[in-house]
């Protein structure tokens, strides 16, 4: 043991799958000897490194190591669900997921049959494997000192960085088994720099490859700190605002995801229920959820219950598709699923979830947003966007760090103003920048680039 | 090894402080739609944290594999990060810990009727009550009832010679609806909870609130578009409550103040608001949702005076962060699970009740809003800006409360909306469930009595 604490822990991986696959078999069959209809059984191993920074100072490296099974079973067209964190419980599992689906609703549900699974790219980077925490502390110094260089007074007040290595079991009693192997990286930096206001700036980076430039983070944080020195009041009035990615996700995410999903169309409690085949966003825009973008943070080979993975078109030039469905809404509501059950990890069933959702279609290079903005602002952050009306998209929202726009041009930096209006209504007619940028968002992406909305009220 | 021997494994190897965490949690989460069972969720979990500081670094790790050579590893790999991290780091940025009192003890919070004895059956039955209540009123178009419950037990060792069991169960339970009419969409909801048992649900009331919130927000789609503008507000205990935290509570985290990421950072002993405000936060309110009787760094949970008539008189610390600020650890070290390390976190953060009489609060306001609750909010501590979204709002003209206001959003500065309590009530209610997300998400409580703020910017949807 003296040896091992010599040695610092790595992510490499800690076997071949084929244990898991084995495990995940055992399941099966225990369920089904135990009389499940049909059974299921997720596993999920995996090691990540975190190396958070705190007041300037790197914190707490961590590392930690988690597995877990979780089993589904199918009796009388009911679902039953459990999980457990060691095989040698695996029994009593299997018996609570059979007891607790009594209590299910019966529905016309059946665990998918095997079919040949596509290929994913760029989601398990060897490079990964081999990385030490004293990687993690490494590019987490990069970041530091590399914002400092910008301004002596920057202080990183938060962010770090966080690495690990995944693997994914899938064993269902239809002949389903799969195994994959995964990576992923994320960084970023927050900032702030007193003065006689204290200003802030962040920047932050997802990945499945190390690709991720750190050091710029830590610039692209300090410099946006310093520009946004000294802010001005705003003016109050409606106003084209230019959103960054960043701030576009964080807004148009939580009001547009819930309201593309099969259950709140099906429910009504979607602003786009009952809308399919009419125009509902830009003409430009094609909305699409893709399960095998190459290096998606949401990509892989299937969904988490087996369903292989493709690119499911919500929106096609501004008109409605359809909806997201794993196997249990799409049950319910006589839909066919769309590959997007999805589980935060082993200890939740799968729930509905976007993959990575793209935004496209006719795309604007950035500079030619913004010139063509008279008199108008970039949002660069949004605070509360989680408290957005979903039923209605009616938001008003809290924008801290944003710039005036005035004759095509970035201007003077402004105090903090309130956005408010009805996203639904404002997406009609957008702008969507080319500089598009993978965020993460769920257990998936939201990969967009800047966009601009016409006539959002902004109150000084 | 088997987990009791890390801290002293941990000395022996040169480290100069260790603990180790062993947590096991199981519970029970049902949610209903319309009545119906949408998903049931039994958990039980084991797993542990072990935390190792070796030459002013520390090393962090945790695993779900407690078996002897699951610790080993664990243990290993926790030290190797410490070591590893010692040899990197300036000597200036060394963690050093202020000193506790090593405490032993085993602590059981018992309840009333614990929720593992109820069938599964009966917890289904009151979320289809709960349902059929909200559903009967018209114009419901959903309605989910959630049902939640968890036991935590937990042993914390530390190589000071902490040793500390302690056992707590959490209850909580939930109504959403969504209702519809030709004016359009609404949600609304009502919730219970507390560190109690299947009691909570039984006096919770929970049924009437459920379908009081789907009456509630028929009458806000008759509302009228919310002006935008600065209005002198009249915050509810709810919302005072959601204040308390989001605003100033996030601001007095003594990690966030160490960073630099707070408006509040060297302000204690300085007047930060109206002389109408005290607040503090307090993990020994019975059965209140954010309560704990020791904190995950073995420090007992204790009532912190945080604002006392308007003057800063502390922050929330863990050991490390009250080893820089020159103070003493005060129990606000909270972990989310075995699996995440302690950060600075609240427990049950209230504002104080003041002398007003209801009426008092209100009276005089030509034109302004009464708001109640929220559908969440956020803070910017560093800027010391704010912003929430009004569960309800109602228009206050001449002193009365008249009509109601769609989607009201409030948003402004920490500072000068402490400076412009004006009106603080005598009605204070105490701690309503909630969790707080920061990185982790721990359950939290929170409250106060009606206060009238002089002017705040206010915004429609």
């Amino acid at each position: 043991m003296a040896d091992l604490a010599k040695r610092p822990a790595t992510a490499r991986s800690p076997g071949p799958s084929g244990d898991l696959l084995a495990l995940g078999e055992k399941a099966v069959r225990l369920a089904q000897s135990r009389g499940a209809d049909e059974s299921e059984a997720f596993l999920a191993r995996g090691v990540s490194m975190s190396v958070d920074i705190e007041g300037g100072r790197i914190s707490y490296p961590m590392v930690s190591r988690a597995f877990g099974i979780s089993v589904r079973v199918i009796k009388a067209g009911r679902l039953g669900f459990a999980y457990c964190t060691h095989p040698d419980m695996l029994g009593t599992t299997v018996e609570q997921a059979l007891d607790i689906s009594r209590l299910g609703k019966a529905l016309p549900l059946h665990f998918p049959d095997k079919a040949p699974l596509p290929e994913p790219r760029g989601i398990c980077d060897e490079g990964i494997l081999p990385l030490t925490p004293e990687d993690g502390i490494r590019f987490s110094t990069e970041i530091i000192k590399e914002a400092r260089r910008v301004d002596r007074g920057i202080q990183v007040t938060g962010g770090g960085v966080d690495f690990g290595f995944s693997e994914a079991g899938l064993v269902n009693s239809s002949g389903v088994a799969f195994a994959e192997k995964g990576t992923a990286v994320s960084a970023g930096a927050f900032v702030s720099l007193k003065g006689r206001a204290t200003s802030t700036g962040f920047d932050h980076s997802s990945a499945r490859t190390l690709t991720i430039d750190f050091p710029s983070l830590g610039r692209n944080a300090a410099r946006l700190a310093v520009e946004s020195k000294n802010p001005v009041a705003a003016d109050t009035g409606p106003r084209p605002v230019l959103l960054t990615p960043e701030a576009a996700a964080e807004l148009l995410g939580p009001v547009l995801l819930p309201a593309l999903e099969g259950e709140s169309a099906a429910r009504g409690e979607s602003v786009y229920a009952g809308r399919v085949g009419q125009r509902v966003l830009d003409a430009g825009l094609t909305l699409a959820d893709d399960g095998l973008l190459e290096g998606g943070l949401g990509t892989s080979a299937c969904d988490d219950e087996g369903v292989p993975s493709g690119r499911y078109v919500l929106v096609e030039k501004g008109v409605l598709k359809g909806f997201l469905y794993d196997l249990y809404t799409a049950a319910e509501f006589g839909a066919k699923t769309t590959g997007n059950g999805a589980r935060g990890s082993y200890r939740s069933p799968p729930s509905v979830a976007e993959r990575n959702l793209v935004f496209g279609g006719e795309l604007e290079d950035r500079d030619a947003l913004i010139g063509g903005i008279d008199e108008g602002i970039l949002v660069h952050e949004v605070l509360g966007a989680h408290t957005v009306n979903r039923a209605s998209g009616d938001f008003s929202v809290n924008a801290p760090l944003l710039f005036r726009i005035r004759k095509g041009e970035i201007g003077k930096s402004l105090k903090p103003v309130m956005l408010s209006g009805n996203l639904p209504k404002l997406l009609r007619n957008i702008g969507l920048g080319n500089d598009r940028k993978m965020l993460a968002s769920g257990a998936g992406s939201i990969v967009t680039g800047s966009v601009r909305l016409d006539d959002v009220m902004v109150t000084g | 090894m088997s987990y009791e021997k890390v801290p002293a494994k941990a000395l022996e190897a040169g480290a100069r402080y260790c603990d180790v965490r062993v947590e096991h949690r199981r519970g029970l989460s049902l949610e209903f739609k319309d009545g119906e069972p949408r998903e049931a969720v039994p958990g039980d979990e084991r797993g542990l944290c072990i935390r190792v500081l070796f030459r002013g670094a520390w090393g962090l790790a945790s695993s779900n594999d407690l078996s002897r050579s699951g610790v080993d590893r664990t243990f290993s790999s926790a030290l190797g990060i410490a070591r590893a991290k010692s040899a990197l780091q300036k000597a200036r940025d060394a963690v050093r810990l202020a000193p506790v009192k090593a405490e032993k003890a085993t602590i059981t919070w018992k309840v009333a009727q614990d929720p593992s004895d109820i069938s599964i059956e009966a917890k289904s039955a009151y979320l289809v009550e709960l349902s059929r209540e909200a559903r009967s009123v018209p114009g419901v178009r959903t309605v989910t009832a959630f049902y939640a419950d968890g036991t935590r037990s937990s042993h914390f060792l530390s190589s000071e010679g902490a040793d500390l069991r302690t056992e707590l169960t959490r209850s909580l339970s939930d109504v959403s609806v969504v209702v519809k009419t030709d004016k359009g969409i609404l949600g609304n909801r009502a919730r219970v909870g507390g560190t109690a048992g299947w009691e909570i649900h039984e006096k919770g009331g929970l049924a009437q609130k459920g379908a009081e919130a789907a009456r509630t927000a028929l009458v806000l789609l008759n509302g009228d578009r919310a002006p935008s503008g600065r209005l002198p507000v009249v915050a509810d205990p709810d919302l005072a409550g959601v204040f308390a935290h989001e605003a100033v509570g996030h601001a007095v985290e003594g990690d966030l103040v160490v960073a630099g990421d707070s408006c509040l950072e060297g302000r204690l002993g300085q007047r930060i608001g109206s002389s109408l405000v005290t607040l503090v936060d307090d993990p020994t309110i019975p059965g209140a949702f954010g309560s704990y009787p020791f904190d995950d760094e073995g420090v007992r949970g204790r009532r912190k005076v945080l604002i006392e008539r308007g003057v800063l008189k502390g922050y929330m610390l863990d050991r490390e962060s009250a080893r820089r600020l020159r103070s003493a650890p005060n129990g606000a070290a909270r972990a989310e699970s075995y699996a995440s390390r302690p950060l600075v976190r609240m427990s049950n953060t209230v504002i104080e009740a003041g002398n007003h009489s209801h009426e008092e609060v209100f009276e005089g306001i030509k034109l302004g809003i009464y708001a109640k609750g929220t559908r969440g909010g956020q803070v910017d501590t560093a800027k010391g800006s704010f912003q929430f979204a009004c569960r309800e709002a109602y228009l206050i003209e001449n002193g009365e409360v008249t009509r109601p206001l769609r989607n009201l959003a409030l948003s402004g500065g920490i500072l000068r909306t402490l400076r412009e309590v004006v009106r603080v009530g005598k009605d204070r209610q105490v701690a309503d469930p909630g969790y707080c997300g920061k990185g982790q998400t721990v359950p939290v409580g929170d409250g106060g009595p009606h206060i009238r703020i002089r002017s705040v910017a206010v915004g429609g949807g």
